[in-house]
């Protein structure tokens, strides 16, 4: 427990500029990246625009399983719902069209910006000393919105789309996440 | 029925070096009563430089028997098998296989399943980080490195299932069903990072060969198909071989050996 002393004050976490979430009122969606890559890359097939419930019926999938996948790609900024319709944004249309590498570090920017707990994670790392903190750190705050199975889960995707984007890893011996220097921190 | 594919569908791989050839293999296994189950009768099959191939089959069709066959992991009854013209006696040299199940060390990391493959090979402890590492880039896991495959989502662990076989720079990547445990999307993006993979030029990897039973899969992804049908004396499969799509399997070929397809 050495880091208690280098422990970011909780505000990072809540204070957060006009117009952004917090991680407690606009939780990630329950989608992993590949999945909603996959969906992006079926959307550009489709003309870039498609019916959900049309889509969802292609697919076999149930409208609600499809959700959080769409969920992911607005909250990154990807694609937009427009009545039932989604709908893929320019920034989707780069992500679909890179490669592995660019498509990762598109998502690893949007992912900083946009994802309230990906950002307050990246936040709060760059705020200690040596970019570590226990996961409990991020626990306890997760429970002030979150049940103790939420706030775990919430967690993991973060842990997910951070490590996907090269933002920060975690330790699951240790349950230590670590910045990513390359990329996690701010650089401004 | 005859076994051996038509010259003229193999448009992708025709001229090509053959990798493997599979020549009148028959496998039986033995009933507990004794009786012989014939799972594989007089199959024939080339694999060719430049080519993906797809074996098409109901699930129990025998393909996996096929699969492994080939992989040298078990020996036919009847018939040879060879690799680069050496027929095989044991383990093939030539490739490395992706399993529907993934099949990962749940107490190692990402990167050590991955060193996994090399360290039976006999690579030392540098090259082998070094090359993991590059498997790891190739397929999207970087940031995974040092996770634990219960921490990764289905795709991921598939990932995981790619780069061990991929580490070893196969001259063959076999594939057992490699996206049937994943949902439609995952699977789709998967085989969409397969394919631009295999599209680049420095891909190492010269042939590769997928065991499915999804027609849209095999269709998408092969430049032919061997489907592998019952034949009416009890469980026993033979193939036929079509070539789904002509005009893609050209396309592909010669967008593999002329230009790329991407930056």
């Amino acid at each position: 427990m050495t880091g208690r002393d280098t422990r970011p004050p909780a505000h990072i976490w809540t204070v957060a500029s006009p117009g952004e979430g917090s991680p407690t009122d606009t939780p990630l969606p329950q989608a992993s990246v590949g999945g909603m890559s996959g969906l992006l890359e079926i959307l550009v097939a489709h003309g870039g625009r498609v019916d959900l419930p049309q889509l969802a019926h292609e697919l076999t999938f149930e409208v609600d399983d499809l959700l959080p996948l769409v969920d992911a790609a607005q909250v990154l900024g990807l694609a937009v719902v427009d009545d039932a319709d989604l709908q893929i944004t320019d920034e989707g249309r780069i992500f679909v069209a890179a490669d592995i590498l660019e498509s990762k570090q598109i998502f690893a920017l949007e992912a900083r910006e946009r994802a309230p707990l990906v950002r307050a994670i990246c936040r709060a790392l760059g705020a200690t000393k040596d970019g570590n903190l226990g996961e409990g750190f991020f626990l306890d705050l997760l429970r002030r919105g979150f049940s103790e199975e939420e706030a775990r889960q919430q967690l993991k995707i973060a842990v997910d789309w951070g490590r996907y984007g090269e933002l920060f890893d975690f330790d699951a011996n240790t349950g230590q996440l670590t910045l990513d220097h390359h990329h996690g921190s701010d650089g401004q | 029925m005859t076994t051996t594919s038509d010259p003229t569908t193999g448009r992708t791989g025709a001229g090509s070096a053959t990798i493997i050839e599979v020549s009148h293999v028959t496998k039986s296994f033995v009933s507990p009563d004794g009786t012989p189950l014939p799972v594989l009768d007089d199959i024939s099959l080339d694999l060719r430089e430049g080519e993906i191939v797809a074996l098409l089959g109901r699930s129990g069709s025998g393909k996996s028997t096929l699969l492994r066959c080939i992989a040298g992991l078990i020996s036919p009854t009847e018939g040879d098998i060879s690799y680069r013209g050496e027929t095989l006696n044991g383990a093939n040299p030539g490739v490395a296989m992706v399993f529907q199940s993934f099949a990962l060390l749940p107490w190692l990391t990402v990167q050590q399943n991955v060193e996994l493959g090399l360290e039976a090979l006999g690579v030392g402890t540098g090259e082998r980080r070094q090359r993991a590492e590059r498997a790891i880039d190739a397929i999207g896991l970087d940031g995974f490195e040092s996770a634990y495959p219960k921490e990764l989502s289905g795709g991921m662990r598939q990932r995981v299932g790619f780069a061990r076989a991929l580490v070893v720079e196969p001259d063959a990547l076999l594939m057992d069903e490699p996206f049937s445990a994943l949902d439609v999307l995952t699977a789709q993006n998967l085989r969409a990072e397969l394919l631009r993979l295999w599209r680049e030029k420095d891909f190492p990897t010269k042939a590769m060969l997928i065991v499915t039973h999804n027609i849209e899969e095999a269709v998408i992804l092969a430049d032919r198909i061997f489907v592998l049908v019952p034949i009416p004396a009890g469980s026993a499969r033979r193939s036929t071989a079509h070539s789904p799509n002509p005009g893609t399997g050209t396309t592909r070929a010669s967008r593999r050996w002329s230009t790329r397809s991407t930056a």
